[in-house]
């Protein structure tokens, strides 16, 4: 049984998919990867480096337009080879073939995606956030601060360790006055 | 760490989230930080984790009354002993994950096993294989295959549920691929039946 978790965010990818959970102590990533789910976690102790940053995602941005551009030119092609009548009921369904490629990409490339990396000791997260930009800021510096306050919790508790560890003075009798 | 014949290599500390370069001491600083690779600039909050200590009691300092040894570490004094073989162990062999002391060599086992849930980090997504086999099921059905493709949906989602509510998931998709299975099934061999039926002259 896995601790109580909070869905932060999920990205998809080429091949599978990465969904990210906030658990008490740290952040977890369930990658699917076909039908296997690997899952790995980085602790809030183990915190060395959080990143903010905005990418436009570059390959989608292509492949969306290239997609959206092949469906319109097949419509171009037929309505050029229709020669008489009226072109737009052959161009209406490749329009609207088009369209959702061609509106991803544009979204894409003027909002771009607010990307949170979390770098621990040991491993890596990241979470992707395509539309909530203000959600973005808030998950990031809810996680800055979990981070900031486990840090401190283990600070304090190696603090105290040390101390508790600490041999008692040994008590000197002091010399006589004179 | 930049990838290198499509292969990615193992992590070894913060990386530039743009190029994935590794990023040297001197990039891991709070504010606005410019990758020396990439040249991209980024957000950046550096933290500088305390390590936390072991505190390992050797035998000696323990004294000879009532200090076990760690069966791995002679000169150490067991703090617990595994759940699973009962070896004295150390605060150095203590594998506990919150569910428990295990030995190294046990953990590994359990691990192995995935008996241990939070020790898992591989495992099949039984809800996945169900929705994918219901849906070629439905596909396939006019091939007389509903009924394999049924059965072995409501295998995966009988494991799929399970496995959603150890994990606290919901499982809804996975209960509606068990309702789609059941509908294959039941389709499936009724319309084996109708043929077999029709081929033995029973329908009229």
């Amino acid at each position: 049984m896995t601790p109580a978790r909070t869905r932060i965010g999920s990205s998809a990818r080429a091949f599978g998919r990465e969904t990210v959970y906030e658990l008490p102590d740290g952040i977890e990533i369930e990658a699917t990867e076909n039908y296997e789910v690997i899952r790995r976690r980085v602790l809030f102790e183990d915190v060395l480096l959080i990143t903010y940053h905005r990418e436009m995602g570059f390959w989608f941005v292509i492949l969306s337009g290239l997609v959206g551009a092949f469906f319109l030119f097949i419509g171009v092609l037929i309505v050029s080879a229709q020669r008489t009548g009226n072109a737009w009921p052959y161009l209406t369904p490749w329009l609207v073939m088009a369209f959702p490629f061609l509106l991803a990409a544009a979204l894409r490339a003027i909002l771009g995606v607010e990307v949170i990396s979390i770098f621990g000791r040991r491993s890596k997260a990241q979470i992707r956030f395509t539309f909530r930009k203000q959600r973005a800021r808030e998950v990031y510096g809810r996680i800055l601060a979990r981070v900031r306050q486990a840090q401190k919790a283990l600070e304090n508790e190696i603090a105290a360790s040390a101390v508790a560890e600490m041999p008692a003075v040994p008590e000197v009798p002091m010399p006589p006055a004179f | 760490m930049a990838t290198l014949a499509g292969k990615k290599a193992p992590y070894e500390g913060p990386e530039c989230p743009k190029c994935d370069a590794l990023l040297g001491d001197d990039s891991r600083v709070t504010g606005t930080v410019t990758c020396p690779h990439c040249r991209a600039t980024f957000e950046a909050t550096a933290f500088n984790p305390p390590q936390r200590r072991m505190q390992i009691v050797e035998v000696a300092q323990s004294g000879p009354e009532g200090a076990n040894a760690c069966a791995n570490h002679e000169r150490n004094t067991a703090v617990t002993s595994c759940q699973r073989c009962g070896l004295y162990i150390c605060s150095l062999c203590d594998m506990n994950v919150g569910s428990g002391s295990f030995c190294p060599s046990c953990f590994d086992r359990v691990r192995t096993e995935g008996t241990l849930g939070a020790a898992t980090t591989r495992f099949r997504d039984y809800g996945s294989m169900a929705r994918v086999s219901a849906v070629a099921g439905f596909l396939f059905m006019f091939m007389f295959l509903g009924l394999p493709f049924g059965a072995l949906t409501i295998y995966y989602a009988n494991k799929g549920i399970k496995q959603a509510k150890n994990e606290g998931r919901s499982t809804l998709g996975t209960r509606i691929a068990m309702g789609f299975g059941i509908f294959e099934a039941i389709a499936g061999g009724a319309a084996i039946a109708f043929v077999i039926l029709g081929v033995m002259g029973k329908l009229k």
